[in-house]
């Protein structure tokens, strides 16, 4: 404390009869009613500022996670990296961690040569080898597996820490590498965003739909069991613009006040997992009010064409009257719904002829409504089957399913369909990752086509398909040959499936930039399985969780030490990653080590090429060159991008299909329905005696996934796990803010430090996903149910229920 | 010359401290003093509400730091640039105590304070503003001349939860968050 008096007074300070900023920020839950709230015109910034670079030298490269895919200028100086800074020509701006990139390449915590395993696995002990010593070991011990027990005995994760072309990015090396292998066993289905991909396959036929540079001409948002004000950071930008521009709405659909919450018009606070009863709720306003685009509907969808239940048919008028209400069984089988077919056609009424055209018949109007009696059968258009079912989603049936206040469901409904352009953002949600996630996304996809939001400008169902998910083409950089199929293990089952040595023994795992155990559900089922395999290896920047329990690890460069790729599966564009400067240490590229590996298994030749050959025969199919890229970014993609815009489906029937046929085919209801989740404390009442609260992850703004948790300046300001408690529910455990508390369930527990806070809704509780790189007792991944979406095959993390009580784990 | 300052949007803040780490990368600030801080303010007006505001040194137009400072090292420039000499600095942080803002930072790797400096250097070269201000993604922050930013839509110069903006006359503007009902 200064003090030149010996009082502690200081001397010659003003007089401190003010509070300082700090103390009242503290403060301010305190203080109540003292929020920023002040009328303001809200009209767009005028001040521009430039970025120029400084340093002798700048270089283009870009930032690699499954994040945003940002431009970055590299600043060098005499061969060392002096700054990092986002390039403001590119569409959005890098964020904190894309910036914060020197302090990864400069962090003291980096593998710095190859390791041994010198203890026990997980034990972190180590003994320092060769790089030739490491790539023999591995490849002597991988033909003597591939001896014995053959391809399938390997298990491979190429994750996203290093998500590009001559690493391990969608259609990249590393995936070249273990084809060239002659194949090993490969998770079935993805982590990510499973049940969004379901979602449009069911009643889009597949496709992705991203439009962040056309949010500027929405007119409302509607973002759903999402954060883009955390995923999308770059992007808010365009939605603060439109808000500015033409007043448009910011809703947000959240269990808990998050970032985009908060800057919302509305928030619709909403337990989780009931998103699907949500969207049903306002189906049946859009019904119920006519607030639905009949003519898009009946032109570009499937809700005219005529079904009839069983062989029979079914009197839906009369019987769909006796229905109970929504959350509960339907006393029919809505997988014995049939299409009316004459040949490949569908079939509509067409009420100025009664009788049932083709629906593609010229001219025809056909009916939405109406029951026929065909041939001795009774059909409905699909339209009264939709209807049907979601008129028993009555306002106090979706607040007693959802939470969500009743008189908010019709005033949000009629907002949305109101305000042409709508988007709904769901960018691969959180409330995706449930244990009915697809229902989820299908009810996003059947409000927005009900309302005629999809192929238009700046309306739809947002999601982030970048320039591969949207019809974008690269090469392996690698061609591939064609292997045996080897059965692979479901994304959440990996623990399960190596404990029971299921579908066949794992004898080797070799990670390239995965969390494995800080990501993969069930963690500590896992690390049990690994005792299952022989041999691990992990190649990574840092000695993460899962490189601790590898039995070998390779040092990796960071991005700025190698020259590499970027086509896209995040963004629109193609980047160039230029090398910046040597690698640091020992330190090798992903590209490197599996060519070195590829000469010692005996398939080294289709790898050892220059970066250039590599390199542009990827590109090949994008037609762009390396030359146009040396310039900077390139978007292959027409713009702006308006996803169906020519309202063509890769559908069956070639429209939207709210009757999916996708799904019918798969065993699954082809219409929506609402189903509960299965675990949740309202239907799970037994294990909800033991853990009652319900677990969601969020994203914070300082990590994707699992990576940047070994940059300082990231750490400095989000130090450890944090989980958000509502007040009551942290008063009933003796928990106060601040305190430290384990979070646990049958699957185990972890440390966390408790922030009580009225943004969360009450039984529910929040915790930040993919942390644990550093420290594993905060890895949220263990407490992860390892069940799977029945349609997806997907992640239910969001499903999942805790307890949580004061004290550490030990 | 005119007196710089800085512009502040909480309705364009999504809280993700790009700026604070801009800062930090441009300066090659050592971890621990923080020259800007995005503070999240949470709390209960007919329901939870949470903001942030990202704050550094506002370039007072009365800087009660200087005043404060026993060894004359706190100066401000012709543009109002409040600037610490850390050769002349003693280390005796009266102008911490004396800042309302939190703003001067104590190294204890040098024994020094340092704060803000605007990015003064990117100024005095021309190749743009205060890195912190350049790398906000969605222009929560900008900045300019103070008699510019002061002009600016819905400008003020008082949050609720902001010391009294007389004690000294800071040099930046916010456009509070819009009231917003439902």
């Amino acid at each position: 404390m200064p003090s030149q008096n010996g009082s502690g007074e200081p001397v010659g300070t003003s007089r401190r009869d003010f509070l300082k900023w700090s103390a009242l920020v503290g403060g301010a839950s305190a203080l109540g009613g003292s929020g920023l709230f002040v009328s303001c015109d809200g009209s767009a910034p005028g001040i521009e500022s430039t970025v120029a670079a400084a340093g002798a030298r700048v270089v283009r490269t870009a930032n690699t996670p499954e994040c945003l895919h940002c431009a970055l200028l590299a600043h060098v100086e005499d061969g060392r990296l002096v700054k990092v800074t986002g390039d403001p020509d590119f569409n959005i701006m890098a964020c904190a961690r894309g910036i914060s990139r020197i302090r990864q390449l400069y962090s003291p915590h980096r593998l710095k040569y190859p390791m041994r395993r010198a203890g026990k696995r997980g034990e972190d002990k180590w003994e320092r080898i060769s790089w030739d010593e490491a790539l023999d070991t591995i490849a002597t011990k991988y033909k003597e597996i591939l001896d014995e027990h053959g391809n399938q005995a390997f298990l491979t994760f190429g994750g996203t820490g290093n998500w590009s072309t001559l690493s391990t990015g969608i259609l990249g090396l590393y995936s070249s590498f273990w084809n060239r292998f002659g194949g090993s066993t490969k998770e079935i289905s993805q982590l990510c965003c499973a049940s969004v991909t379901e979602g449009f396959n069911a009643v889009l036929g597949g496709g992705r739909s991203e439009f962040r540079d056309e949010w500027v001409h929405s007119r409302y948002f509607l973002a759903w069991g999402n954060n883009p004000a955390v995923t999308n950071q770059g992007y808010m930008k365009n939605l603060f613009q439109a808000r500015e521009d033409h007043g448009a709405r910011l809703v947000t659909v959240d269990p808990r006040l998050s970032e985009t919450a908060a800057l919302s018009d509305r928030w619709v606070q909403i337990k989780p997992g009931t998103d699907s009863a949500l969207a049903l709720g306002m189906i049946r306003v859009l019904f119920e009010e006519g607030l639905f685009d009949e003519d898009y509907v009946r032109r570009f969808s499937n809700a005219s064409f005529l079904v009839r239940l069983g062989d029979e048919g079914y009197d839906l008028a009369e019987l769909g009257k006796t229905w109970p209400a929504g959350g509960e069984t339907l006393p029919v089988d809505l997988r014995h719904l049939r299409l009316l077919r004459n040949g490949d056609s569908c079939m509509v009424w067409d009420a100025s002829a009664s009788q049932a055209v083709a629906a593609d018949t010229p001219g025809v109007r056909a009916a939405l409504t109406g029951s026929y009696e065909i041939e001795g059968a009774r059909y409905q258009p699909v339209f009264e089957w939709m209807r049907a079912i979601a008129a028993r989603y009555t306002p106090s049936v979706v607040e007693e399913i959802t939470g969500v206040p009743s008189d908010a469901i019709a005033s949000m409904t009629r907002e949305y369909a109101g305000a042409k352009p709508a988007a709904i953002i769901q960018n691969m949600a959180g409330a995706q990752r449930t244990d009915h996630g697809t229902l989820t996304v299908i009810g996003h996809i059947y409000l927005a086509a009900l309302t005629g939001n999809i192929g238009v400008l700046g309306g739809g169902v947002n999601d982030v398909g970048g320039y591969l998910g949207q019809g974008g083409r690269i090469n392996h950089p690698v061609p591939l040959q064609k292997n045996p199929p080897i059965p692979g293990i479901p994304c959440t089952k990996i623990g399960e499936y190596l404990v029971e040595q299921k579908p066949h023994p794992i004898k080797a795992i070799h990670v390239a930039g995965t969390g494995l155990l800080t990501q993969y559900p069930n963690t500590k089922k896992i690390i049990e399985g690994l005792d299952n395999v022989d041999m691990v290896v992990v190649q990574d920047i840092f000695m993460t969780t899962t490189a601790r329990y590898a039995d070998i690890v390779l040092p990796v460069t960071t991005l700025f030490e190698t020259r590499n790729l970027l086509a896209g599966a995040r963004s629109r564009y193609i980047q160039l990653m230029n090398q910046a400067i040597e690698p640091l240490f020992e330190s090798r590229s992903d590209r490197w080590i599996m060519t070195e590996l590829a000469k010692r298994l005996g398939f080294g030749e289709a790898f050892d090429k220059t970066d250039e050959e590599l390199l542009s025969y990827a590109l090949e199919p994008t037609g762009v060159t390396l030359e146009e890229l040396e310039k900077g970014p390139v978007n292959p993609l027409p713009d702006p991008w308006i996803p169906f815009v020519d309202k063509k489906f890769n559908t069956p029937s070639g429209r939207i299909e709210f009757f999916s046929t996708y799904l019918l085919d798969k065993g699954f209801d082809p219409i929506l329905e609402y189903l509960h989740p299965v675990e949740a404390p309202w239907v799970d009442t037994a294990l909800a005696e033991h853990y009652p609260l319900q677990l969601i992850n969020r994203k914070n703004h300082n990590h994707v996934n699992s990576s940047f948790h070994h940059q300082d300046y990231l750490t400095e300001i989000w130090a450890s796990q944090v989980l958000q408690i509502h007040p009551d529910d942290a008063k009933s455990r003796g928990i106060e803010d601040g305190a430290r508390i384990r979070v646990f369930n049958a699957r185990g527990a972890i440390e966390a430090k408790a922030h009580v806070t009225a943004s969360i809704m009450n039984g529910v509780v929040s915790v930040t996903t993919g942390w644990g790189a550093v420290d594993e007792k905060q890895t949220a991944s263990i407490l992860s149910p390892d069940k799977y979406e029945p349609i997806s095959l997907g992640h239910t993390l969001n499903s999942s229920m805790v307890e949580v009580a004061r004290g550490d784990t030990a | 010359m005119s007196q710089v300052a800085f512009f502040f949007d909480v309705n364009r803040c999504t809280g993700c401290r790009t700026c604070e780490v801009a800062c930090k990368v441009e300066n090659e600030v050592e971890v621990g003093p923080r020259w800007r801080k995005v503070n999240t303010i949470e709390g209960d007006q007919g329901g939870p509400f949470m903001h942030h505001v990202s704050m550094a040194c506002n370039q007072c137009e009365t800087p009660v730091c200087a005043e404060a400072c026993p060894s004359g090292a706190i100066t401000k420039r012709p543009d109002g640039i409040v600037v610490v000499d850390e050769s002349k600095c003693i280390g005796a942080r009266l102008c911490a105590w004396a800042c309302p803002y939190d703003a001067p930072q104590f190294s204890a790797d040098t024994g020094k304070m340092q704060k803000c400096s605007f990015c003064y250097h990117r100024i005095d070269a021309g190749v743009g503003g205060p890195a912190c201000a350049d790398a906000c993604p969605t222009k929560a922050l900008q900045w300019g001349t103070l008699d510019k930013v002061a002009a600016k839509d819905g400008a003020t110069i008082e949050l609720p939860v902001l010391p009294d903006a007389e004690i000294t006359r800071p040099a930046i503007r916010f456009r509070p968050m819009k009231s917003r009902h439902s």
